[in-house]
């Protein structure tokens, strides 16, 4: 089985220093996960504000380098690539962005991002050829070119153009599409379109992709495989039907049960809300959500717990499961 | 204060009957407590237009509602419906180029629209309170959370000994589930849940009738999203407070509100209780809303969102602003505006698949 990216042991520090080592922080701490070449898949990356989701996406992208660990592409690692090869890594690993509107310049027209990802990575020979690959990328996330192309950014909903970045990511017909928060500032109605396109290219393309969100709903409906972090740490990760279905970890369970719900019967249960509203505090040694964690132990903020295995595709870090054998290694991408 | 006696009859004689505000922390506990036998807020034919160069933006248009005494309805909708511009206009807080054109505000029998700026200063806070999107920018950064709490307080006519004040912040505070120490911290020290919560005290500090809520937990964390609705629970159930709640998210609405309105091109196209809307939508746009949300309950093989954009609201369709993109259009759609039927059970639909129109032509009636 061969990995297409994998990280290995990836943990980034932020701030500190040779004279200031007190105030760092450990956005992603000690994690481990891989996307396999041999069949594409949906890895969705969920966490709250803060869990290091964006900083995973970041490291993938290559934009930042870990503090430790390693980030491999194809077997290459991304931080000591050669000017072609990060080349060649640019094109195959696609970024689509939270912000649709952020993005795009406004004195410009809204193809002209479709234009220079053509020219600059010279997919076309001819105007001709770069008009033909731009309109069929456009028809292939349900976008009608005729209504899209001359039209200024403002022109077009929100909808509209983050689906043009799903256009623009797969014009350079990449292996692997990395979205950050792809629908958060887009509408509910919305939403569902931009998911569909965006599983559309995993079913008829090929393309991997993976998904960074806190929505477990969205996840849940588009996604194989899902990590779950807290405070830079995979506390639950393998595929989505368990995770999400039957959560093992007290963290995912809280998530979970915090989704709102669109039924008439349920009503949330009063009285809780005390127990989630436990101060944070700062560093520990132990593990991360023992102070908000409603079966903590006494080891648990001694110690960081391991990853256990709780069945063949799912391994939590909590200390309720030590009778299981500990995972060797992470089961995402099998 | 002169020119507040040029006020227009109906609300001299509002006025008149209505008991005097309250001017202590044991008035105020009495406060608040309105007429049962009228609903909390009844609003009828309400317009909210902008004039602009392309024309009237009809942002609210012919909207009318009533919310009984203590209920909690959810208005939903995309964005750009008129869900917000709704909400602070039963504030009064419309800004020009924005006018209400016309309509009725009634709350606790008394119409807000013809209140002069003076009256409809102090019955904000003290009869209809708002809880904004983003609590993080409507508290000042450079006063303690109490004193931003008395601020509203005295403005309002409260003249009491800092102590009952005092005592008086401290138990907004608990009620909301906040140490009685953040009454001497400083917004910067607070999460944006906390925040929030602060938001939720700072409203409910003069027990209104109606509280508007507008998207209180948008920029928040699902847990935290959690809390800070529960916390909105628990204190609309003790101070029996009516409650709109202004949200895009279905299943957030579904688990707190009783009644839902559903929003289309600044008209209210579908209103109803939450079992009605959600396990029986009449409106074809609840419909489709409702089937783009995704769930945890199945595994979708489709996601299908709405097809097409809500229609510019100054160049509305002729006849149903849904006609464009709704599934089940009919001719007569195109040409003619259905109007607000009462469907059975306190249920109004503004669809002819459901009118006298379609009635009268025999064709299928919900």
């Amino acid at each position: 089985m061969a990995n297409l990216l994998e990280l290995e042991n990836v943990t980034k520090i932020f701030g500190g220093g040779f004279f200031n080592r007190s105030n760092v922080t450990v956005a992603v701490d000690d994690v481990t996960f891989s996307i396999s070449s041999d069949r594409p898949s949906i890895t969705a990356v969920a966490g709250e504000s803060g869990s290091g989701k964006t900083t995973l996406a970041r490291l993938l992208l290559g934009v930042i380098k870990p503090t430790f660990g390693s980030v491999t592409y194809d077997g290459q690692d991304v931080s000591k690539m050669s000017g072609n090869e990060r080349r060649n890594f640019r094109r195959e690993v696609q970024p689509i962005f939270q912000d649709p509107f952020e993005v795009y310049n406004p004195f410009y027209k809204a193809d002209h991002l479709l234009h220079v990802a053509v020219e600059k990575f010279g997919l076309a020979g001819s105007r001709d050829e770069r008009e033909h690959l731009i309109r069929e990328a456009l028809e292939t996330v349900g976008l009608r070119p005729d209504e899209m192309l001359g039209r200024y950014p403002h022109q077009l909903s929100g909808g509209q153009r983050q689906r043009m970045m799903v256009a623009r990511a797969l014009l350079l017909k990449p292996r692997i599409i990395l979205a950050d928060e792809p629908v958060s500032m887009v509408d509910a109605s919305l939403r569902a379109t931009i998911l569909e396109s965006i599983r559309t290219l995993n079913r008829d393309l090929g393309i991997s992709v993976v998904y960074v969100t806190h929505d477990l709903t969205t996840a849940y409906q588009i996604c194989d495989d899902i990590l779950v972090m807290y405070k830079g740490s995979v506390v639950e990760q393998g595929s989505v039907e368990r995770v999400i279905r039957e959560p093992k970890h007290p963290y995912t369970r809280l998530l979970v049960e915090s989704i709102p719900q669109m039924r008439a019967d349920s009503g949330w249960e009063e009285g809780v809300e005390e127990v989630l509203s436990i101060d944070e505090s700062g560093e520990t040694t132990g593990c991360k959500f023992a102070d908000r964690c409603p079966q903590v132990m006494d080891r648990c903020h001694a110690e960081h717990p391991t990853a256990y295995q709780i069945d063949a595709d799912r391994v939590a870090s909590c200390y309720l499961y030590d009778e299981l054998p500990t995972a060797n290694r992470a089961p995402v991408a099998r | 204060m002169a020119v507040d006696t040029r006020a227009t009859g109906s609300t001299v004689n509002g006025q008149s009957q209505r008991p005097a505000m309250p001017s202590t922390v044991e008035e105020l506990r009495s406060w608040g407590k309105g007429d049962s036998s009228l609903p909390a807020i009844d609003v009828k034919n309400l317009k909210v237009y902008y004039d602009s160069e392309a024309g009237t933006v009809k942002a609210v248009d012919d909207v009318s509602f009533t919310l009984q005494q203590g209920e909690r309805l959810a208005l939903v909708g995309e964005s750009g419906c008129g869900k917000t511009t709704l909400g602070m206009a039963l504030m009064k807080l419309t800004k020009p180029p924005g006018y209400i054109d016309g309509g009725e505000i009634l709350l606790d029998g008394r119409d807000l629209v013809p209140l002069n700026d003076e009256e409809m200063r102090l019955a904000r806070l003290a009869e209809i309170a708002l809880v904004t999107q983003s609590a993080m920018n409507a508290l000042n950064p450079v006063m303690r959370i109490e004193d931003q709490i008395f601020d509203g307080l005295i403005d309002h006519g409260i003249k009491d000994s800092k102590g009952n004040l005092r005592n008086h912040v401290y138990d907004l505070l608990q009620r909301v589930g906040l140490r009685e120490s953040v009454g001497r911290m400083y917004p910067h020290e607070l999460s944006g849940g906390m925040k929030q919560r602060v938001a939720i005290a700072t409203g409910t500090s003069m027990n209104p009738k109606v509280i508007v809520a507008d998207e209180p937990t948008s920029a928040l964390d699902v847990v935290v999203q959690r809390q800070v609705m529960m916390t909105l629970s628990r204190v609309q159930r003790d101070t029996g407070a009516a409650v709109i709640l202004i949200g895009h998210d279905m299943g957030l609405v579904a688990q707190f509100a009783d009644r839902i309105g559903v929003m289309y091109a600044g008209k209210l196209v579908d209103i109803g209780t939450v079992e009605q809307i959600i396990e029986d939508p009449k409106h074809p746009y609840t419909k489709l809303l409702i089937n783009s949300v995704p769930d945890l309950e199945e595994k979708r093989e489709r996601l299908t969102g709405i097809p097409g954009i809500p229609p510019p609201l100054v160049d509305l369709p002729s006849g149903c602003v849904f006609a464009p993109r709704c599934p089940s259009v009919e001719d007569p759609c195109r040409v003619l505006a259905p109007a607000n039927t009462d469907v059975g059970d306190n249920r109004h639909v503004m669809c002819h698949l459901f009118d006298l129109y379609v009635t009268m032509a025999g064709s299928e009636v919900g």
